[in-house]
């Protein structure tokens, strides 16, 4: 037995000895309630046991059986001296008047010891109590003010009895607690006020608690509202609340268009049951952790400011947040942790602490903005992360930016991540298609299995590192991309980019690749390095699109446009510029491919030098100041089909030696042919097969007709010559390169038109040879012919560069 | 190729249309050297040529020695490639002065 119950029974002894039900005890004397009676400032009406106060000074009022008092006059005061102030023992009271009431010096200000109390439209004043109102079944106040001093407790119900404020105001002053109910506890408008400076504002021990219309203000040591079993839902209320703990729900807490100020020493909000749903208000909380829920919250259209000192929002669940403004500042610990997933969907979440937002499982973002400035990581996400549109900016002062555990997919929005470790950290697969992603730290972007952007604009600046992909892929598909680093991209794995634009730039390297292939297949690319251009130990380059370029400015002794290991670089269909610091491309153990596409490939010291050059069609164009290839094995260039330019004159040369050339230039040898029998009437056939071969090839008049009058010349020299006596074929074989070269071959008699004598030109018109002109005309329109005769055939060369 | 001859008086105008190669010479020659009677000048109008071998030149040389140092020879309109055969072969003098050209 507690001290305080062993205190009630001893005033309990000194109470008047009330044995019978008939009993009335008013100011210190007994009178039989079956009959009416009156004395100073009362009157008793037996048959509707209704008890009149006018005015009534005196001492406790004790009564068995159902009382009605009914107060008027200027104010009625009773001194209980230890006893009850107004007791009913066996039955309800009610209390209902315009007269005031005053209680005081009492052990119990109103007390019914078995029955219900009704306080209706009452002013009353309780002090100097140990207990203010005390009713077994149960209490409801109606339009009526009260206000409390106690010693103990305020208000308090009877087992599993509930309390009721109705368009009230209580004013509470209480050691112990303010209220203390057992059953269900209902406020409904009014302003309460409730100081506790040892315990506890309102306590509902058993039932449930409903704040509704409602202003209240509760000052007190411990918890400011505690409901220990059941759920607590408040709406339309205004609390401020300064406690230990501001509010401790065990059940759900549901609020609705409220206003909470609540400053908790240890917690602002405590909910441990299974939600907490807030909408519509806004809440200021402080506490040391300032809002703590074991499972599921939800806030909708909420404001919220949240300081804790050392975590701000902690829920051992899931946690929404629609529609709503969070602020969260948190000093030692985490600003908001979440147990399992996270959905936050607007409008913003502001936070600042160690760690700023922490979610063990998976975080969504539909909209809004979210915030996280902190000095450890700023955003660290256990599950997945999935941003459909809306701004995220995580900020790590001593980690990480942003830290995501499993697959990350970026379909919209804005995320900007910086960490002075990592900016952004995916632990899986990062899947960004569309919107902005902004990442910087030591390393930029880090992704430890695959990256695939298709679609997304990626902005990443790394320190050591700009995109590291440990593991998987490095996928660009039509995204725009500009990543810079001492080494831009490193990539573990292969590097694939079609179409957009990326722009990589590095210190040591822009792309280095250590286990994978780099193809690019489409789109406008440009990779810029101190030393490497493109560093690729592993795989080789396949360059089978778009145009890309690649440039490295270090005069270092290893500084190259691509360097390749064991690889090989491909180049088809595409146009390739390299311009390298010392070489253009270099890879002892490579072989540099060009199918029908451009390559461009310059170095200090040499243009490309690798082991094997392969060229099959397109142009090729290498310069280094050593020589223009160092190739290993030069005899899969030395094919026949190849023009070769050496130097910069752009005179042509039969394929040869040019290993020692600084400037080379490759086209294919594109070449037809046509026999035809050496008569007047092939010359249609001629003509239409010169203009077949050479206007596909982008070459027009009046190079075409210049061409082909040159042909006509030579070739009706031929017919009238070269076969007097049976018919004979000539062969023409065109070479089309920038200089194009046509060979005119016949095996009829020897015959070498050049050494025909030129016209005279200085002689008058009417004196000129008629003849000998055709040949005149050919070389006039051609840069060189020669002739030769070679085993009985005659052959005709003819060069005539396509640009002049 | 296409040709339209007109007679005026001594004059001989001949009109080429399309290209004067190896295989429409001789149709030109007979046309040109079949009308030189009672005629004391040629104008040839190129204007409609658009080729032009050196068998033009050797027709065209043959008909001015018909024609006697007494004949002239004019040719007009001669444009392009037509042009440049006759510019690099010396036969400036046989061209006409043309608008646009001085």
């Amino acid at each position: 037995m507690s001290i305080k119950n062993k205190l009630y029974f001893v005033l309990e002894d000194m109470t008047p000895q009330i044995n019978s039900d008939t009993q009335l005890v008013m100011n210190g004397k007994i009178y039989n309630s079956e009959e009416n009676c009156y004395g100073n400032g009362w009157s008793w009406e037996a048959e509707s046991r209704v008890l009149s106060l006018n005015s009534y000074h005196g001492s406790g009022i004790d009564c068995v059986g159902n009382l009605s008092i009914i107060t008027s006059g200027a104010e009625n005061v009773i001194v209980g001296k230890h006893r009850p102030g107004i007791r009913v023992r066996n039955g309800d009271l009610t209390i209902s008047g315009e007269g005031s009431l005053i209680l005081a010096e009492s052990e119990t200000g109103i007390c019914v010891d078995a029955g219900t109390l009704c306080i209706t439209s009452v002013h009353a004043g309780i002090s100097g109590v140990v207990c203010g109102i005390r009713a077994h079944k149960g209490i409801a106040i109606s339009g009526s003010t009260i206000s409390i001093v106690s010693q103990d407790t305020g208000i308090r119900s009877g087992p599993g009895a509930g309390i009721t404020a109705d368009t009230s105001s209580l004013q509470i002053i209480s050691a112990g607690a303010g209220i203390e109910c057992d059953g269900d506890l209902l406020l409904d408008g009014g302003t309460h006020l409730i100081e506790t400076p040892d315990g506890i504002g309102i306590r509902i021990c058993e039932g449930s608690g409903t704040l509704k219309n409602c202003f209240l203000r509760i000052a007190s040591r411990k918890i400011g509202i505690i409901v220990e079993k059941d759920d607590l839902h408040i709406s339309s209320v205004t609390a401020e609340i300064s406690a230990g703990t501001g509010i401790s729900v065990s059940g759900s807490l549901i609020g609705t268009n409220l206003h909470l100020f609540i400053n908790g020493e240890d917690a602002g909000i405590l909910v441990k049951g299974d939600f907490c749903r807030l909408s519509d208000g806004s809440c200021a909380v402080l506490g040391n952790v300032a809002l703590s829920f074991s499972h599921n919250v939800a806030f909708s259209q909420m404001n919220v400011t949240v300081e804790g000192e050392e975590t701000g929002i902690f829920t051992g669940e899931s946690y929404v947040l629609e529609d709503s403004c969070v602020s969260v500042i948190s000093g030692k610990e985490t600003g908001v942790r979440v147990g399992t997933d996270m959905i936050f969907s607007g409008r913003s979440l502001e936070i600042r602490g160690r760690t700023g937002l922490v979610v063990n499982g998976n975080l969504e973002v539909s909209n809004g903005n979210l915030t996280s400035i902190n000095e450890g990581t700023g955003i660290d996400v256990g599950g997945t992360y999935t941003q459909k549109s809306g701004m995220i900016c995580g900020t790590g002062m001593a980690g990480d930016g942003i830290r995501v555990a499993k697959k990350m997919t970026v379909l919209g929005g804005k995320i900007d991540a910086i960490g002075y470790l990592t900016g952004l950290t995916v632990l899986d697969n990062l899947t960004l298609t569309s919107g902005l992603l902004t990442a910087s730290g030591k390393t930029g972007l880090e992704v430890a299995e695959s990256f695939k952007d298709s679609g997304g604009y990626l902005t990443v600046f790394g320190d050591e590192f700009g995109l590291h992909v440990s593991r998987g892929t490095a996928c660009f598909g039509d995204a725009v991309v500009d990543i810079a680093g001492d080494v831009g991209l490193y990539a573990a794995n292969s590097v694939n980019i079609s179409g957009g634009a990326v722009q990589i730039s590095g210190h040591y390297a822009g792309i280095f690749s250590c286990g994978g292939d780099v193809q690019i297949h489409s789109g406008m690319h440009d990779i810029s390095a101190d030393t490497y251009g493109i560093l690729v130990t592993s795989g080789s380059i396949y360059a089978k699109g778009g145009t890309l370029q690649i440039r490295t400015t270090d005069t270092k002794e290893n500084s190259c446009g691509v360097c390749l290991t064991n690889g090989n670089l491909l180049v088809s269909g595409t146009h390739l510029n390299i311009s390298g610091g010392m070489y253009g491309v270099r890879g002892e153990q490579s072989t540099v491919s060009v199918m029908d596409s451009g390559l461009d490939a310059e170095g200090s010291v040499c243009g490309i030098a690798v082991k094997r050059l392969s060229f099959t069609g397109g142009r090729l164009t290498a310069y280094g100041k050593k020589a223009a290839f160092c190739l290993e094995d030069s005899t899969q260039i030395c094919q026949k089909d190849i023009i070769t330019i050496c130097g910069k004159s752009g005179v042509s040369a039969e394929p040869g030696p040019y290993a020692d050339q600084k400037y080379v230039h490759l086209y294919p040898k594109h070449s037809v042919r046509l026999i035809i029998p050496a008569a007047v009437e092939s010359l249609e056939n001629i003509v239409q097969w010169v203009d077949a071969a050479l206007r596909p090839n982008g070459i027009t008049e009046p190079f075409i007709s210049k061409m082909t009058l040159v042909i006509e010349e030579l070739f009706v020299n031929i017919v009238n010559y070269a076969y007097p006596n049976e018919p004979g074929s000539v062969i023409f074989t065109m070479f089309i390169g920038p200089c194009l070269k046509l060979i005119i071959s016949d095996t009829g008699v020897p015959f070498n038109p050049l050494e025909s004598p030129e016209p005279d030109l200085s002689v008058p018109i009417d004196d000129r040879k008629i003849g000998g002109w055709g040949i005149f005309l050919s070389r006039k329109l051609t840069d060189k012919i020669t002739y030769e005769r070679v085993n009985g055939t005659n052959i005709l060369t003819i060069y005539k560069k396509l640009y002049t | 190729m296409k040709i339209t001859k007109t007679v005026n008086e001594s004059n001989l105008i001949l009109e080429l249309d399309g290209k004067l190669d190896t295989r429409s010479a001789p149709e030109f020659q007979m046309c040109a050297e079949s009308s030189l009677d009672g005629i004391s000048a040629i104008t040839l109008n190129f204007a409609k040529l658009t080729y032009m071998s050196s068998v033009g030149l050797s027709i065209i040389l043959t008909l001015k020695k018909k024609l006697g140092p007494a004949g002239t020879l004019l040719i007009i309109n001669a444009h392009g490639l037509v042009r440049e055969v006759f510019e690099i072969s010396g036969f400036d003098d046989l061209l006409a002065e043309e608008e646009g050209r001085k």
